[in-house]
């Protein structure tokens, strides 16, 4: 909740920290030395954290151009003596992986923690991706915390866990618990203020030979499993039923049994580590078992491990009869596997698989929103009011249109990925992972040959140009692509909250640090660009036209900084509408600059007519330039 | 189900079909349309009904015998070049028209005429310099006026500066225009005319030229290699030839070789002299020193007599011997878009069909 | 003031309307007065626009998970009318209380035409009808006097203060207002606290 809290220097005070901050908090008191990431949501914020209070505990904090080399770079450290962390969400693992599955035969030294943001229901992500699969792959042991003070303690656990097996270890957050919020007692910290020494004394090869040392490893982490209650039981002794959680499902579980009045029929069975398992354990509390229901998100991983081992053991522990996803018993809001789960999912599963009726709460007001206007809009997201990436999307479709020769855009994550959406005018056909937007234009940009024609169009962030762009615009130089690479440049990684990148001027600790320009790379891979003002609607329409039809790969920068970290300046300018220009509901068929350009500052509500929301407004001024009566006016002096 | 917002027909019958004549008149209507490389294009998708974009379109659903009606208040009698009142030979007077015109730079002296006695306020014209991509223009003066003269033979969207013109608050404007122009300059004026702060209200003349066709933008690519980017000093297309005067030189490209940037929609073409202009003018494709003219409106022959009156322009009767050849020409042009095309923007009556298998 | 041993307090809004930071404060105010706190919210990506909502839950023992079961929020603070009646049918009950703030936030989708804002009143009497007793304030308002939007956040924090709603003192409010601020920001938010809380205060009595 507070990044102050996180560094204060009292044992056992309780304060009240956010998942990430207890992350943190919990690396810190651990002694971990170097630390890094590159921004994702959910547990983006861990590293924010730890860059700006890490200095007196003498931790070093990155933010990395990208997860590979933030991984590597983490991985040294340990090699070196020095317990580190790197902190990324599933995309980031995909990113990383080979890398992993290789340092996975190596072995590493001091403890290496690796924090995945799984971000079940994809509220801030582009897909959901349940990031155990890939970790399991890479053999790292993985750890799920249930609730913030869970998060701290087992923080400090793969630390240990992580030395006592030689391996990298996964704490696993969920967004339910990298973004939520709960009391933590505070921990000693004084003796990670120590100075340690980082030196290189051994090798680290991946070799083949290697791989029986692995499965050792393996073997000896889920032995440490058993050692070290990892399995937490809480309900009636001999219960015939019990939920099997892990991470915040326990919670929910916990909440809808008491709910539903079955916390003297059901029991709870947590799992703080959900690979490998402890079998010998968990074999002793599934003896006498008859029903398991299984609490996870978002794939069946738990539920695959543990219905594998009881088939390996079925004439020990008698018959079980499963509840999970794959006889689709637990369903997240979209079905069995897909989204996160919460107490109310769990409360209708547990009453369906009792044959029991959930308790009403809610009475009529459960039917208000029907009773009082039937239905109400949902709210999409959209880009904020003067948004560059707005402009920049109005510029391309209108060169698109115009130009005529039906090209189209090719994008991928970040805040401009919603040019998917209604507030980006639909304009992107294609959006996977960072990059691929590129890589993608690269395959369309030299199909010439099978008589493609249409124009092509490639749009990125600056963070992600530094991230996935740079090899994929070399690829397009060699092999003449043709096709025009938009860079999205608002000088910072905006979708995860601002955090600095290889073309900030400060590092995330906020130090002074060399900002690459991008303008320089590209002129080093000999591809021509232009630099534009998104905010120069009609400028920026000009130049795409020139630029479309120009042989091979070419690169238009258009450069507008993030108005969020604008309007933390204050704005500048204050715009108006001038009543006797503005033609209303006759403009452009309606409503242009609301209705087409669809700016939220815009409004055209019954109760204010036509009008410049103050609340909103950051002065950009594009709707001043398409307002084709001149309505639109700033105010002068403003 | 039938489409009936604007733009959507308009795009579909129109844009998609490649039938857009580039005339330039939706462009500026509305903040959506906009023009690249005389092309038009939507940039963003409106939902009106019944909106003026379609409703001026030279290629929406355009009903002949009624334009006849509303424009003479009479159906025509030649099918050919349409209601008339006469056809004549004409020429400025004046040697700074006939230097700069495209023939005798009638058309050119008769703007500038009508500025100078303020029938008009402004001219809605087509510049920029020979050989290049032109540029829609507004003329107030007679050096405006000359400096507009001379046939550009593409598709110039000129009609987007008669938007601009009565935005910016003109209000008797005169237009010069290929057909196409014509019949769009038309349309607003009849269409939009009522109450009076319309655009309708502020076209006062209408002046169409002859044309068979105009040339993509792709030609000038053409034109620059062909003169080795020498400047063009002036352009014609005669019945064989497309004549290029550079600085001196004259150069002679048969027009079979231009044939391929005509517009697509140019074969479509029902209406080759202007037929719903006050004046039509073309050539005589005989004597370059002269014009064809067709008086068709009262306004129109005011303005001829006036400014015959004046000394601005002479006439001279149209050689009896050259009538068949104009005849035939235009003749054969509208029975052949009737034969091979069918046109679905054009709705005729009986009598055309019976003109047609007449041989027009 | 009364005591609760368990209170689910709901803070909904729109993305950018500064209710991220309001729950957070209302949180921390909360362990000032001796509550074990839960908080789960939805934000990470910081563009605005979308509806978010934060589960602020109070209690004596620190059990709970960060999520709100259906038709259990006591209390609902909304920053926006057609997000609180949202939010309202999902977690609300007829003992719930609500504040709410009157100035609507126009989905994208309304201002393209494509559909429509509910008529204002509509929503609030609507609001009325289905809980135990609804305070409704213009915070947006009240924070362009003070002179930002973005402080229309500290009006709700204040408002919510004045209406008892939750077993938080003001000093409570005021402590954890002053810790979060830095100098040059924390007058103008300690007025907008103020103009909130007594706005509601004359009200009420
Ligand atoms: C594309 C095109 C095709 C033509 N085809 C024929 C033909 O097949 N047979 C025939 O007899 N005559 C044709 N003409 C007409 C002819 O070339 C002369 O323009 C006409 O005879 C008037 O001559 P003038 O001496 O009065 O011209 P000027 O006094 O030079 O006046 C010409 C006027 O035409 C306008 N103008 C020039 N180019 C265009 C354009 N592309 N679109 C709209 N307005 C323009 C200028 O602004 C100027 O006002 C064609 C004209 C064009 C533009």
């Amino acid at each position: 909740m507070s990044i102050d809290s996180v560094k204060i220097e009292q044992p056992g005070k309780k304060v009240l920290l956010t998942g990430n901050e207890a992350i943190a908090r919990g690396a810190i008191e651990a002694g971990m030395k170097y630390a890094t990431s590159y921004p994702g949501s959910p547990s983006a914020e861990v590293l924010d954290v730890l860059a700006k209070v890490g200095n007196p505990f003498g931790i070093y904090a990155e933010w990395s151009t990208n997860e590979k080399v933030a991984s590597e770079a983490a991985a040294a450290a340990s090699f070196a003596g020095i317990r580190s962390m790197t902190i990324m969400k599933p995309d980031g693992l995909n990113v990383a992986i080979d890398f992993f599955t290789s340092l996975a035969y190596s072995g590493i030294n001091a403890g290496m923690v690796v924090v995945l943001g799984d971000d079940p229901s994809a509220h801030s992500s582009i897909k959901e991706e349940d990031s155990r699969y890939l970790a399991k792959l890479s053999r790292l042991p993985i750890l799920e915390p249930m609730n913030i003070q869970e998060a701290k303690d087992l923080t400090i656990k793969a630390f240990e866990l992580s030395e006592f097996i030689g391996l990298p270890v996964v704490l696993r957050g969920v967004t339910r618990i990298c973004h939520a919020s709960g009391l933590v007692t505070l921990g000693d910290i004084e003796k990670a203020k120590a100075p340690v020494k980082a030196e290189l004394k051994e090798k680290f090869l991946c070799q083949p030979l290697a791989h029986p040392e692995l499965e050792q490893k393996v073997k000896k982490a889920a032995l440490w499993a058993e050692n070290n209650n990892t399995i937490e039981y809480s309900g009636p002794a001999n219960a015939e039923s019990i939920v099997i959680a892990t991470g915040p499902c326990a919670l929910y579980a916990k909440e809808a049994l008491i709910e539903l009045g079955l916390t003297d029929e059901i029991g709870v069975l947590r799992l703080k580590m959900s690979w490998p398992l402890p079998d010998k354990t968990l074999l002793g509390y599934l003896k006498g078992t008859k029903e398991v229901i299984f609490a996870e998100e978002t794939d069946p991983f738990i539920e695959e491990g543990i219905t594998s081992l009881v088939a390996y053991h079925g004439s020990e522990i008698g018959p079980i009869k499963f509840f999970g996803k794959r006889n689709e018993y637990v369903k997240g809001p979209m079905g069995a596997g897909i989204g996160e789960l919460n107490t109310d999912i769990l409360i209708d599963t547990l009453a369906e698989i009792k044959g029991i009726k959930r308790p009403d709460y809610s009475g009529s007001t459960a039917s208000c929103v029907e009773h009082v206007c039937g239905s109400i809009p949902l709210r999409d997201r959209a880009f904020c009011a003067g948004c560059p990436h707005r402009a920049s999307y109005w510029a391309i479709k209108a060169a698109l249109s115009l130009d005529g020769n039906n090209g189209f855009v090719l994008g991928d994550i970040g805040c401009y990925a919603m040019g998917r959406g209604p507030t980006g005018y639909n304009m992107l056909s294609t959006v996977h992972s960072m990059g691929s937007g590129v890589g993608l234009a690269n395959g369309f940009g030299t199909m010439q040959r099978f008589d493609f024609k249409q124009p092509v169009i490639a749009v990125v962030g600056d963070s992600t140009f530094y991230h996935a762009v740079i090899p994929a615009l070399i690829n397009a130089k060699h092999n003449s692509a043709k096709f025009l690479c938009v860079i999205l440049d608002n000088s910072t990684t905006a979708m995860t909250g601002h955090q600095p990148h290889s073309g900030s001027v400060i590092d995330a600790r906020g130090v002074d640090a060399p900002a690459l320009s991008i303008e320089k790379i590209i002129s080093g891979i000999e591809i021509p660009y232009t630099i534009a003002d998104p905010y120069d609607v009609n400028d920026t329409i000009d130049v795409i036209l020139a630029k479309l039809p120009e042989p091979g790969p070419k690169v238009l920068i258009l450069r507008q900084e993030c108005v969020l970290l604008k309007s933390k300046v204050g704005k500048n300018q204050k715009m108006y509408i001038d009543q006797t220009l503005c033609l209303g509901s006759k403009c452009g068929c309606g409503d242009l600059c609301s209705r087409a350009f669809n700016c939220p500052a815009n409004i055209n509500a019954p109760e204010q007519g036509k009008m410049i929301d103050q609340a909103l407004c950051v002065g950009c001024g594009v709707c001043a330039t398409l307002c084709p009566t001149h309505a639109i006016k700033l105010v002068e002096g403003s | 189900m039938e489409i009936t917002i604007s733009s959507k027909r308009l795009q579909q019958e129109v844009i998609q079909t490649e039938l857009c004549t580039s005339c330039g008149m939706c462009i500026g209507l509305c903040p959506y349309i906009k023009s690249f490389k005389e092309k038009t294009a939507f940039i963003h998708q409106c939902q009106v009904d019944d909106g003026k974009c379609y409703n001026i379109c030279p290629r929406g659903e355009t009903d002949w015998p009624q334009m006849d009606q509303e424009i003479f208040g009479k159906q025509r009698t030649d099918h050919v070049l349409g209601n008339y009142n006469q056809l004549l030979f004409a020429r400025a007077k004046e040697s700074d028209f006939s230097q700069k015109g495209q023939y005798s730079g009638l058309t050119s002296a008769l703007v500038s005429y009508a500025l100078s006695i303020g029938e008009i306020d402004g001219a809605v014209l087509s510049g920029g310099e020979p050989g290049k991509m032109p540029e829609p223009t507004l003329a107030t003066t007679r050096d405006d006026v000359l400096a507009a003269a001379g046939s550009k033979y593409s598709a110039v969207p000129t009609l987007l500066s008669l938007n601009k013109a009565i935005e910016e608050g003109f209000k008797n404007l005169g237009v010069v225009g290929r057909p196409c122009q014509v019949l769009a300059a038309r349309k607003m004026q009849l269409r939009y005319n009522n109450p009076s702060d319309l655009p309708g209200n502020k076209i006062k003349l209408i002046i169409g030229l002859f044309c068979f066709w105009a040339l993509s933008p792709e030609f000038y690519e053409f034109l620059a290699e062909k003169t080795k980017g020498a400047n063009i000093a002036s352009l014609d297309i005669t019945t064989e030839d497309l004549v290029v005067r550079t600085n001196g030189e004259e150069l002679k490209l048969p027009v079979e070789n231009i044939r391929r940037f005509i517009c697509p929609t140019c074969q479509q073409c029902f209406d080759p002299t202007s037929e719903f202009a006050d004046l039509s003018i073309g050539s005589t494709e005989f004597d370059p020193g002269w014009n064809t003219l067709i008086i068709r409106t009262d306004k129109g022959r005011e303005l001829i007599e006036q400014s015959i009156k004046d000394g601005i322009i002479e006439v001279y009767t149209y050689p009896a011997e050259r009538i068949p050849l104009l005849l035939q020409a235009v003749g054969n042009k509208k029975k052949r878009v009737l034969e091979e095309w069918e046109p679905t923007y054009l709705k005729l009556n009986e009598s055309y069909h019976r003109a047609v298998e007449r041989g027009m | 003031m009364m005591v609760f041993d368990k209170l689910n307090v709901i803070i909904a809004g729109v993305g950018g309307q500064g209710n991220v930071l309001a729950s957070q404060l209302i949180a921390l105010a909360a362990v000032e007065a001796g509550y074990e706190v839960t908080v789960g919210e939805t934000f990470g990506a910081s563009q605005r626009g979308g509806s978010v909502m934060s589960h602020v839950r109070l209690n004596s023992k620190n059990s709970l998970g960060p999520l709100i079961p259906k038709g259990m929020a006591d209390v609902i603070v909304g920053f926006e009318p057609m997000e609180t009646l949202r939010i309202l049918g999902v977690y609300g009950n007829p003992r719930t209380k609500v504040l709410v703030n009157t100035r609507p936030v126009y989905p994208i989708k309304v201002l393209a035409g494509e559909q429509v804002y509910p008529n204002l009143n509509t929503i609030l009497q609507g609001i009325k009808e289905h809980v135990a007793i609804m305070v409704s304030i213009n915070a947006t308002d009240i924070a362009l006097e003070v002179g930002k939007a973005v402080v229309a956040n500290m009006v709700m924090v204040g408002a919510l203060s004045g209406t008892g709603f939750v077993p938080i003192k003001q000093e409570h409010f005021l402590k954890v207002i002053k810790n979060h601020f830095g100098e040059k920001l924390l007058e103008m938010n300690e007025k907008a606290f103020f103009l909130g809380l007594n706005n509601v205060v004359q009200r009420i009595k």
